[in-house]
């Protein structure tokens, strides 16, 4: 077995054993599938630690260190917590040889995909693992440094290039949108038709040239993709099961999509305000989710201002500043969100945010119209035409109608929706602070479509299945939107009654 | 006048429609063979199908029934016979799945030319062989001013141990570079304006202590040192 398996096997288990720790919540499968890159997130934030303290060529072995005593912790917590149970044992035993099988399958296939930022980012990243502080730096500039990071382990790996993690990551991803599509559709449907469905729906992304010549591309995509999904999929979760374990999986999937992409701390703000400011949520809720990710990226950016050369690429040290200064705003207005005086303005925060940005985006058209319309005609053009969909987004426009107009009443989708069309306007905006989006399927505007993908077709099967819940909302009114402060709990009585509820008949 | 019009009318209208569309023809029939010749016939087709599917499903009664099943799998069938033929299409004429021998970012920017990074091009690519095929190997430059001591660390080794400057006969001979194109090599140019020869297989310098970067008038060449040697014996 190569070494490049190796670490994935022992990243797959870090994660793991993470996971087992919320076996109540997470049932098997799920927490089997989100091993990996919860165990990356991990891998990550070491490593993101370990060399904001101290980066030198003896760096790679503390951070190896810090890894296996992050492992071990892990280990001994789920003997304190008696999570390691025999079928769990068994679980984790039986997802390992099947890691390994993708792992001999994607060693045998030999493929990858590569453009010229895949060489910066494997070169500058690989400079990372040697303690070669000069020659690493400026990769800070261009992404976020989770992938360089998994690059820097590649001298251990008596290879040139570790290329083997990014299909695996992306089957993982195929994989977790399939099951978590296929869940929430069964709540309704039988096991045949909920497979079908979560079928069809699934093959919408991975039938598609840009997504398999991304399955296989040394580059933050469909890594960015995997961890925004699981955030706003745990955002999603939180409102109906609350509890530590979908408040963790939304923590450490929002840092590591923070840790990926430069731009990805704004898309994080923006989701955690039309999410996490709704009633429903409490205000100790919001302050768990967003201190820690303020106060790490704070420090993060801080650090990288220092560490940026001076012909910085992306991130230059102006912009750093102006990050620093947005996350502090946040993190300011997220703690003063309890007083009771600001209540007006925190219960009405999604559509503020929502309207907030689609002002600023006729404020961007008005100042730079040909720039901006540029953009808004290469995002459309390369959707319908030029981006190498083929015809997803038919479909998905298609599906979306049917879906729309079979369930017109439902509300539940309100949030997901909101996230979506909040998303689709920060990427529109950000064309204003950057050279207009080109056509072609390389854009960078035609990748973060790709990266919402996932989100889109979750939305889908949202769209179609929510009359559970709704009917339960309808039927006791002010119970599922408790009032701030209050958690709200469904307990296996609600269950029983929103089945019985869900059996009776549409009004 | 009234088909001038309606002429004028289909261009106006057809250019909304297809929004992203380069369309400078004048007739509506040269427009239809741009938009075909843009989009592809069978990808047109294809979305003309869906959109009839789409306003035909808006049509028929709400709620399931056989018309509404119909659609539906008339609209799957169409996007699965597409993209299948799609993506066979770009496995079998784009090389882009195919499978590699080599892993390493210098084979595959030098030998497979997967892509051309403009700061690894040309002679600039030193910096990606030596951190895939010069563990050891100390490299000579003709002229301290070639590259920026920035661009030979991101090959990962200490610049002032690995790189010399001078100290040897820099100029390719007539008898030498004869020598030299008779052997198994690649002209390697990419972004740049100024190509480099290069000895392969790539692997050819993995053994080598020293190795030499020279020049003519043409171009440079990176030259593995134990061939310098069998030249002077």
């Amino acid at each position: 077995m190569s070494k490049a398996s190796l670490i994935q096997l022992w990243v797959f288990v870090l994660g793991f054993l993470f996971c087992n720790l919320h076996k109540r919540t997470f049932d098997p499968v799920f927490r089997t599938l989100i091993a990996l890159p919860i165990g990356w997130a991990l891998f990550g934030i070491c490593a993101t630690i370990v060399y904001s303290v101290y980066f030198s060529a003896v760096s790679q072995m503390v951070f190896l260190v810090v890894l296996a005593l992050t492992t071990l912790a892990l280990f001994w917590a789920n003997i304190r917590q008696g999570s390691l149970s025999r079928d769990s044992i068994l679980l984790g035993g039986a997802s390992l040889v099947v890691l390994t099988g993708a792992c001999f399958l994607v060693d045998l296939l030999r493929i990858v995909t590569m453009t010229p930022d895949s060489s910066y980012m494997a070169r500058f990243g690989q400079n990372i693992g040697l303690g070669n502080y000069e020659a690493s730096r400026m990769v800070f500039s261009m992404w976020g440094p989770l992938v360089p990071f998994i690059h820097s382990i590649t001298n251990l790996l008596d290879q040139k290039l570790y290329w083997q993690y990014q299909p695996v990551l992306s089957l993982d991803l195929v994989a977790i949108v399939f099951y978590t599509i296929y869940t929430v559709i069964r709540e309704q449907k039988s096991i045949l038709q909920s497979c079908v469905a979560a079928t069809v729906l699934v093959s919408l992304m991975a039938i598609s040239n840009i997504f398999l010549f991304h399955v296989f591309y040394i580059h933050v995509n469909i890594i960015s993709a995997l961890y925004m999904y699981l955030f706003v999929f745990a955002l999603v979760k939180l409102q109906q099961q609350p509890g530590r374990a979908y408040e963790l999986l939304a923590l450490l999937s929002l840092i590591a999509f923070s840790l990926v992409r430069l731009e990805a701390p704004l898309f994080v703000i923006v989701i955690l305000l039309v999410t996490s400011f709704r009633q429903g949520w409490s205000y100790v809720n919001r302050l768990k989710l967003i201190i820690p990710f303020t106060v790490l990226f704070v420090a993060w950016y801080a650090r990288v201002y220092f560490i940026l050369p001076e012909n910085s690429d992306l991130l230059t040290k102006q912009l750093a500043i102006t990050f620093i200064s947005v996350l502090v705003g946040f993190g300011l207005f997220t703690i003063v969100s309890g007083l009771k005086v600001l209540d007006p303005i925190v219960k009405r925060t999604p559509f503020v945010t929502l309207i907030g940005l689609l002002l600023v985006s006729v404020t961007f058209t008005v100042i730079k119209p040909e720039h901006m319309l540029t953009s808004l005609e290469s995002i459309v053009r390369n959707i319908l035409l030029d981006g190498d969909w083929g015809l997803t987004w038919y479909v998905i426009f298609f599906l979306a109608a049917e879906l729309y107009f079979a369930s017109r009443d439902a509300t539940e989708r309100h949030l997901m929706f909101m996230v979506l069309v909040t998303y689709i306007l920060l990427v529109y905006n950000l064309a204003y602070f950057t050279n207009s989006y080109r056509i072609g399927a390389t854009d960078s505007a035609n990748r973060l479509v790709l990266q919402a993908l996932p989100l889109v077709l979750l939305y889908l099967s949202n769209l179609r299945f929510p009359p559970l819940l709704r009917r339960f909302g309808k039927n006791q009114e002010g119970i599922d939107h408790g009032s701030e402060g209050t958690v709200v709990t469904y307990t296996a009585t609600d269950r029983c009654r929103w089945d019985a509820l869900a059996s009776k008949p549409d009004p | 006048m009234s088909k001038i019009g309606i002429d004028k009318m289909g261009a106006a209208l057809t250019s909304i429609c297809m929004l992203p569309m380069p369309i400078y023809a004048s007739s509506s029939e040269a427009i239809v063979r741009e938009v075909v010749m843009g989009i592809g016939r069978l990808k047109l087709l294809s979305i003309i199908i869906l959109i009839a599917c789409l306003i035909s499903a808006r049509l028929v009664a709400r709620g399931p029934s056989l018309g509404r099943k119909l659609l539906l799998g008339l609209v799957l069938l169409t996007f699965f016979a597409f993209q299948g033929r799609s993506i066979l299409d770009a496995y079998r004429n784009t090389g882009l799945f195919q499978r590699h021998k080599t892993m390493a970012l210098s084979d595959f920017q030098i030998v497979e030319n997967l892509y051309h990074s403009s700061e690894f091009s040309g002679r600039n690519i030193l910096p990606l062989l030596v951190a895939d095929y010069m563990p050891q190997a100390k490299v000579f430059l003709y002229d301290a001013n070639l590259y920026r001591k920035e661009l030979l660390g991101w090959s990962g080794r200490n610049p002032d141990s690995t790189f010399v400057v001078g100290g040897y006969q820099s100029t390719m001979d007539a008898s030498f570079k004869v020598a030299c194109l008779g052997r198994p090599h690649i002209i390697y140019k990419g972004r740049s304006e100024e190509p480099l020869y290069i000895a392969t297989p790539l692997s050819t310098y993995e053994e080598e202590t020293q190795v030499f970067l020279m020049k003519d008038a043409l171009m440079d060449y990176l030259i593995p040192g134990s061939w310098r040697v069998s030249q002077h014996e």
